[in-house]
């Protein structure tokens, strides 16, 4: 590698440099014409006569528009392309996706990549997978670094790496639907959730989390029931599979199995809305162990009777700041959209073996949405609105975008973290998943659930030596953290009012703006240097507030007038302290009933 | 009569030169613009095209002085056809522009007349 490239790449990144400082390119290196050109599967990467030439046509051909602020392109090959790219878009960002190291390598053996390492608007990704990509880009749409990407891909390429453009793309497009969907979701509910986590770290010192049951269940069958119309022909089934298996049954599928007096080993949900409050609270039977998360609703884990644990979903980020203030780790689940996603993960971090799941339609079968027994009331199936796909038996069904969402969220996390485990869809019926073997419930039990174990005595053994926060060390917290949310009130009413005081008759435009909106920042540091601010609210509707400072950023960009750029800037700011100081009201309402 | 046939020939021909040489530079534009990456077709017709002008070029022999390359003719056609057989469109698209719209100036311009 040249020796430039190599101090570049060590600077700016380490981990290919790790991998590939003492490598060089597998691919055979080739001169066409005086330029360097890589030899892969008997044909050049480049033009043969005019690499330069074919790199300018290719960028010109380009057309990305004034409001696009990254371009992804998939395939570098000796980067001749990045110059004139460099040339046209100087200000956009550029995310550039090498399926293949070699190439990679090749590059760096005879370009100067020197200033595309060292460049902050460029970004190498070198040998990912198409799903670290999709999580990559998602992050980058997350955390504001890109908000609209122009795609597309190096023409040699096309051919070349045909599949993994096609998975990318594929990824790429369910990613952005979903991360624009986060955005909705995180505005429409982060009050909700708020006042939920609030509401359930009482519960703090009452019950412990999963930590106890590491280790219980290893190789154990589990059975991971959900409401779909496909769980009433497996009812029977399950209620003779008491000591055989594992049964956690998640959201509504804890009130169907309760309605059918079937008692599951652990009950499971997350969801913060008050349907799942009232689910819980329904429950006659308080046996199951009630696995949670804090967003669920206050009132599922205030009125279920029976013992109780939590547990961290991935993406919260109060509970374990909470828990490093109370000096406890905290046991984080990767969670999906769905509840039967996180108790799918739960079930591999408890590992057992195999996981067979039931109930699981993703779709309307027989025209309905749960089985019976649910308490949530549901309309039937709307063509207009509803997609039609085919079950796994290979016959129309319809379902919603939702739930395709579901399904390929269970194929890769099958694909990509389950393969070392045996996993069965025993639903017969419903959309296929992929990676999950297809078989009849009563088969995969005869052949899996043979062995007799008591589940619930190893249940009640585990709760029994769970770890709880000492009272008192949790009430001091308790009485600390509303000191500082009164502080926090004081801090964000102050900088609110200072905001709408410069936006009023214009005043950004006069003398003291700098020094007035200096006071602001000051408020700001101050309040995001608070307790309670740090725990509670530094991480609650970062999705929406940082779409929101991207937006305003891009229409800020576009003013000409230094007048008008500040006006747009303010009342950005102005959206963003105002949604603050809401969820401070929000905190301070639950904060009260503690 | 006969030679009234051979200079509609060879007037036919320099027309078609230049229309493969449009043809080349639009199909060399549409890959590399993105319009259409699939130039097998093409040149695929091009290839043809070549051959039926180096035949009447053969025909028309006496009323011009130009000798045809056959070998150089030849390797490109092989290259071309090698490099459709492995899809490589770059290739293809190189050899169009690079080495057969060249020979086709070339041929143009010892076959005008002054």
């Amino acid at each position: 590698m040249n020796e430039k490239n190599k101090t570049c790449l060590m600077a700016a990144y380490p981990d290919l440099y790790e991998l590939y400082k003492d490598r060089i390119s597998q691919h055979e290196l080739v001169e066409t014409n005086g330029f360097a050109n890589i030899w892969i599967n008997d044909r050049c990467l480049h033009s043969r006569y005019q690499p330069e030439v074919e790199a300018g046509r290719w960028v010109e051909s380009l057309n990305i528009a004034e409001n696009q602020d990254a371009i992804s392109i998939i395939g570098l090959g000796l980067g001749y392309y990045l110059a004139p790219l460099q040339t046209k878009y100087p200000d956009k960002k550029l995310i550039i996706i090498e399926p293949d190291p070699e190439a990679f390598l090749a590059f760096l053996e005879v370009a100067d990549a020197t200033s595309a390492l060292e460049d902050e608007n460029i970004v190498f990704l070198v040998d990912k997978d198409p799903n670290t990509v999709k999580h990559l880009m998602e992050h980058y749409y997350k955390t504001g670094k890109i908000s609209k990407v122009f795609f597309t891909q190096m023409p040699a390429y096309e051919h070349l790496h045909s599949q993994y453009i096609d998975l990318i793309y594929d990824q790429l497009r369910v990613n952005l639907k979903l991360t624009l969907a986060n955005v909705a979701t995180d505005l429409y509910f982060v009050n909700m959730w708020l006042f939920n986590v609030i509401q359930n770290i009482k519960n703090l010192s009452v019950d412990p989390d999963i930590s106890c049951l590491s280790n219980r269940f290893e190789q154990k069958p589990v059975v991971i029931v959900s409401a779909g119309p496909s769980l009433e022909k497996q009812l029977p089934m399950l209620r003779d599979l008491q000591d055989k298996a594992l049964i956690i049954a998640v959201g509504s599928a804890a009130a169907i199995l309760d309605h059918h007096k079937i008692e599951a080993h652990i009950i499971m949900g997350l969801d913060g809305h008050p349907l799942e409050g009232n689910i819980f609270k329904s429950l006659k039977s308080s046996e199951p162990l009630f696995v949670y998360a804090h967003i669920i609703h206050h009132d599922a884990v205030a009125h279920y009777q029976g013992k109780k644990m939590w547990f961290v979903p991935t993406g919260e980020m109060r509970i374990p700041k909470m828990s490093e203030q109370l000096g406890i780790e905290t046991p984080e689940i990767i969670s999906g959209g769905s509840i039967a996603h996180t108790a799918l993960a739960f079930a591999h971090w408890l590992k057992c073996d195999p996981i067979i799941m039931v109930g699981q339609d993703l779709a309307y079968t027989n025209s309905k949405l749960y089985a019976s027994g649910a308490t949530h009331e549901t309309d039937g199936v709307n063509p207009s609105s509803h997609i039609l796909e085919k079950d796994m038996y290979g016959e129309p069904i319809y379902t919603k975008a939702a739930f395709i969402h579901f399904r390929d969220w269970f194929e890769e996390y099958i694909a990509y973290l389950l393969n070392d485990i045996k996993i069965f869809n025993c639903t017969e019926g419903g959309l296929n998943i992929r990676g999950a073997q297809n078989r009849a419930f009563a088969d995969v039990i005869s052949e899996y659930c043979v062995e007799r174990f008591d589940f619930k005595a190893k249940l009640a053994e585990a709760h029994h030596a769970g770890q709880l926060i000492s009272e008192s060390v949790f009430k001091d917290e308790i009485e600390k953290l509303k000191e500082s949310l009164q502080d926090c009130k004081t801090l964000s009413e102050q900088r609110v009012k200072l905001l709408d005081k410069l936006l009023e008759d214009e005043r950004y435009l006069s003398e003291s703006y700098e020094a007035e909106f200096d006071h602001i920042l000051e408020l700001t540091e101050e309040l995001e240097e608070n307790l309670f601010y740090q725990i509670f609210l530094q991480h609650t509707g970062q999705i929406y507030q940082t779409w929101l400072s991207r937006t305003v950023q891009l229409e800020a960009d576009k003013a000409t007038e230094i007048g008008e750029k500040r006006r747009i800037l303010l009342t950005g700011l102005a959206n963003v302290y105002f949604e603050v100081d809401r969820y401070i009201a929000v905190s301070d309402e639950a904060m009260q009933l503690h | 009569m006969e030679q009234m046939k051979q200079q509609e020939l060879f007037d036919d021909t320099l027309a078609y030169i230049e229309f493969l040489m449009t043809s080349i530079e639009t199909l060399v534009n549409n890959y590399h613009t993105g319009v259409s990456r699939n130039v097998v077709n093409g040149t695929v017709e091009i290839t043809k095209g070549l051959v039926m002008t180096c035949d009447a070029l053969v025909a028309t022999a006496s009323l011009h002085a130009m000798e045809i390359d056959f070998q150089y003719v030849n390797e490109v056609l092989n290259e071309l056809s090698a490099a459709m057989e492995k899809s490589d469109y770059l290739y293809l698209v190189d050899l169009l522009e690079y080495e057969l719209h060249p020979l086709l100036i070339v041929w143009q311009n010892q076959l005008m007349p002054n």
